[in-house]
């Protein structure tokens, strides 16, 4: 009986405890705390009184910023280093918060994020159908003081914010990111960039249109402009040193990095830079490579110096005999005895299926440390030589009254050819190059 | 006893401790929408589209809407307004003015939603509008919408009318006969089928089944507009192709009558007014000679009224005129302009002798283009029967000799016909109109 009741007794608490039902969830309501975050990650977004910058490296490509200020009625003012008009432009566009799978910041109304993921090839700077896979819902992943981090939805692209100070706003609003840009392009565009590390040049290049740096084609970054400077997506590399952004001086329009305190300037070389290969270039000449093809017309890169003394040699040349003879173009050839063969190509319109070769001879006295080589007349021009000495003596004297670096550099040259250079060495923006070959 | 009054305990509890309240009140996260502060563009698409017809358009970024396959953006804000103007004055005003509201909002797509860009499929092919379920409408390509642009507009106009008309067939089926026309051209394979015009179909796609043939030929006669359908129908050169077509044009203007009690001229012509407002086309290169042109313009005053009246004077007193020749009591019907070279058009008289015996009449005069967009007439000669009738007929021979004439639409009071009309280029007041024909 005692064992009877103890059961029922177990029987009757069962049910008393079991039947306990509260709906209410343990931490409020699931629905009223989305609604809570929502307002609270709203806070966060208008807690920046002078507003975000923002920074996105597409998929695709490329590297983008955005000074944002979002407003509690929905809007949000945008510019971005894009292109010129985004710089300086502020436009004004929608934002949206909404409860997805996380918290997540919908730019629903087009703006300039939208650029880079617009599907339109010609609009993105990418791909039709993706454009460069960049993102414009962006899901809350973490917040800070000063920064909100986030992940796209669409394509995972990281896109963080941080907090903006008055002044930086105010330059932002001024317009200073346009002339910051055109200044970067004139400094970069076109010119041939190195740094001097370990007392060594090592060229570095940077495309403000591609948006993306690199140094000796070993370690490359996209990148988005600062007010003061680039900041890269992933550390540059090389040779043990670590440069985690570029920074910009102002006074002297040119960008630098730092290895801790000390400026490691952007610098430009008038010439093109002698590629980092052993063996060296000149230590090949008449072995591995015995000639070098000039042809000025799929050679574009000549400096001017070269090319006002191969245009004179050409024009004069067509006087000769007023028969409208021209170079078509250069070969120098390595000889083993140290002797090369200046020979120049040409033809005549009288007679379309012939050319002509002129060979001027000279003796070769190369540094066979330096690679640095001057070259003395080696007998009498003879043969068509004779006939068009005079005519092309501007070349002549190019070669014979200057010393010059022979190195293997990186120019214009018909795809697959090895390009060896002429480097002048008196004057640094003298110089000449052509494809070499056995 | 004591284990009944234990019972009777347990029961009791049984009974009353699971007794449960549950909050039913409770708001569900999400349903009824997105919510965001309204803009003035919320506002006018609210007053414009929500509120009278209970269609809602989206035009604000929702992921959930679109197959997350395509990379897509979201459509500039400022070209919402231009888009959904044309489509309201060209969609729904005309149903609203001939039918009511009702008609709309009983039957009209109530979901639009629009996307910024094109959508890039994997064939390379782009899709610039989509429809599905009767329900929603999909427009792409809204940020390079312009209103200035007809082809534009005339492609979203064409995607809308379709779906429209898939809805009406679906609610009242079409004639069985229809299917019948043309039996052997459907398709599925559609997009591969070549040479549609001469099988008897309107555009390619209508070759896919009888349904989508139907809606092709209401939409294409609405957003055509009478010239550009029938510029359309000289595509086909095959004498059995364009018979079937000209059915199936027949039936679709039957069944929108009888079933639904819509004039589809009407339509046609408020919808061809509504797009003339913003992107005009020019009558004049359909009133022209060629294989891809309408020659013959058809002047008939009784049965297209509201001529202008210093025409209408001319035109009775011709008429006047040619009864009196020779006293034979002749009638004038109506008369043609008719372009048959480059260089000349013809003026024909369309008359009854007493007995009823039709005739007509040819003056044929030189055609000169003047450099302002108009043309003028000179005489040259006419045929044996304008020989009979000429003395009669001065005041319409001499009307058109030496004028300068222009080529527009002309509309009848509430927009329900479109015509083609000449007018006097120095004396617009005095114009004629009528119908273009081939």
């Amino acid at each position: 009986m005692k064992k009877q009741l103890i059961y029922i007794a177990l029987a009757i608490l069962g049910f008393v405890v079991s039947c306990k039902k509260d709906e209410d969830p343990k931490l409020e309501d699931p629905d009223k705390r989305i609604a809570a975050e929502l307002v609270a990650k709203q806070a966060d977004l208008l807690a920046a009184p002078n507003g975000w910058r923002a920074t996105i490296y597409p998929k695709g490509g490329k590297g983008f910023m955005y000074y944002l200020k979002f407003n509690a009625d929905g809007t949000v003012k945008m510019l971005s280093d894009f292109n010129a008009t985004t710089s300086t432009v502020l436009a004004e566009s929608t934002y949206r918060l909404k409860a997805l799978m996380r918290p997540t910041l919908i730019f629903d109304g087009y703006s300039y994020i939208h650029f880079p993921a617009d599907p339109n090839g010609s609009v993105s700077g990418g791909n039709n159908a993706t454009g460069l896979a960049s993102d414009f819902e962006f899901a809350f992943t973490k917040t800070t003081t000063d920064s909100i981090y986030f992940d796209g939805i669409f394509n995972g692209n990281k896109f963080n914010m941080s907090k903006l100070t008055a002044a930086d706003e105010q330059k932002f609003l001024a317009g200073a990111l346009k002339p910051f840009i055109d200044d970067a392009t004139t400094a970069t565009s076109n010119k041939i960039l190195f740094i001097l590390l370990d007392g060594k040049q090592i060229p570095v290049s940077i495309s403000v249109s591609n948006k993306s740096i690199s140094i000796a084609g070993k370690t490359s970054s996209p990148f988005a402009f600062k007010l003061d400077g680039l900041e890269l997506k992933s550390p540059l590399k090389i040779n043990n040193y670590t440069f985690d952004r570029v920074y910009w001086d102002d006074v002297n329009k040119q960008f630098y990095f730092l290895n801790g305190t000390t400026k490691i300037v952007i610098e430009v070389s008038l010439s093109p830079l002698p590629l980092d290969e052993t063996p060296e270039l000149h230590t090949l000449l008449a072995s591995r490579w015995n000639s070098l093809l000039i042809n000025m017309s799929t050679m574009p890169d000549q400096s001017a110096t070269f090319k006002t003394a191969y245009n004179t040699a050409n024009a004069s040349l067509g006087t000769l005999g007023n028969a409208g003879r021209y170079i078509e173009y250069i070969t120098i050839l390595f000889n083993t005895n140290g002797t090369i063969n200046f020979q120049i190509r040409y033809r005549n319109p009288s007679s379309p299926n012939s050319f002509f070769l002129a060979d001027f001879n000279y003796t070769m006295n190369l540094n066979a440390t330096t690679g640095v080589a001057t070259f003395t007349q080696l007998g009498t021009p003879s043969g068509n030589a004779s006939t068009i000495a005079t005519y092309v003596v501007a070349l002549r004297n190019y070669i014979a009254n200057n010393s010059f670096k022979i190195a293997y550099i990186s120019a214009a040259a018909p795809a697959g050819a090895k390009v060896g250079g002429f480097l002048g060495q008196s004057n640094p923006a003298s110089f000449f190059y052509g494809t070499l070959s056995q | 006893m004591k284990k009944i009054g234990i019972l009777l305990t347990a029961i009791a509890l049984l009974m009353f401790g699971c007794k449960k309240t549950e909050n039913l009140e409770r708001e569900i996260v999400g349903l009824g929408g997105d919510t965001w502060p309204k803009t003035a563009l919320d506002t006018w698409l609210y007053d414009t589209f929500t509120k009278p017809y209970n269609i809602a358009v989206k035009y604000r970024w929702d992921g959930t809407e679109q197959d997350p396959n395509f990379t897509l953006v979201p459509p500039k804000a400022e070209n919402v307004k231009p888009l959904m103007e044309m489509v309201n004055t060209a969609w729904v005003q005309p149903y609203v003015d001939l039918m009511g509201a009702d008609f709309i909002r009983t039957y009209a797509p109530k979901n639009y939603v629009l996307i910024g860009s094109v959508r890039y499929n994997s064939g390379g092919t782009v899709t610039l509008g989509e429809a599905g379920g009767g329900i929603k409408i999909t427009l792409f390509n809204v940020n390079n919408y312009d209103a200035t642009n007809r082809a534009v507009s005339k492609r979203i106009l064409k995607t809308i009318h379709h779906e429209f008309s898939h809805i009406l067939h679906q609610t009242v089926m079409f004639q069985k006969e229809y299917q019948y026309i043309t039996p052997s051209g459907y398709t599925a394979d559609w997009n591969n089928a070549s040479g549609f015009y001469n099988k008897g179909f309107i555009s390619q796609y209508a070759q896919a089944a009888p349904e989508e043939d139907f809606v092709e030929m209401i939409s294409l006669i609405i957003t055509e507009g009478k010239n550009g359908f029938e510029v359309l129908t000289r595509n086909i050169t095959d004498a059995t192709a364009l018979a079937n077509v000209r059915q199936k044009q027949t039936m679709v203007t039957a069944y929108l009558k009888q079933t639904w009690n819509v004039d589809i001229e009407s339509i046609q012509a408020k919808v061809q007014a509504a797009l003339n407002q913003r992107a005009p086309e020019s009558a004049g290169d359909y009133f022209a000679f060629g294989t891809d042109k309408l020659p013959i313009l058809t002047i008939d005053p009784v049965a297209n009224p509201n001529m202008s009246a210093p025409f209408i004077d001319i035109y009775n007193q011709t008429s006047v005129g040619l009864a009196g020749v020779g006293g034979a009591g002749r009638v004038l019907d109506q008369m043609a302009l008719i372009r048959t070279s480059a260089t000349q058009t013809t003026l024909r008289l369309y008359y009854r002798n007493t007995s009823g015996t039709a005739f007509t009449a040819d003056f044929i005069y030189n055609v000169t283009n003047n450099a302002n967009g108009t043309f003028s007439l000179t005489y040259a000669s006419r045929d044996a029967n304008a020989d009979v009738i000429a003395a009669g007929v001065t005041s319409m021979t001499n009307f058109l000799a030496g004028k300068q004439f222009g080529v527009k639409y002309y509309y009848n009071a509430n927009n329900t016909k479109q015509y083609t009309g000449i007018y006097d280029f120095n004396n617009q007041g005095t114009y004629m109109y009528g119908f273009l024909s081939y």
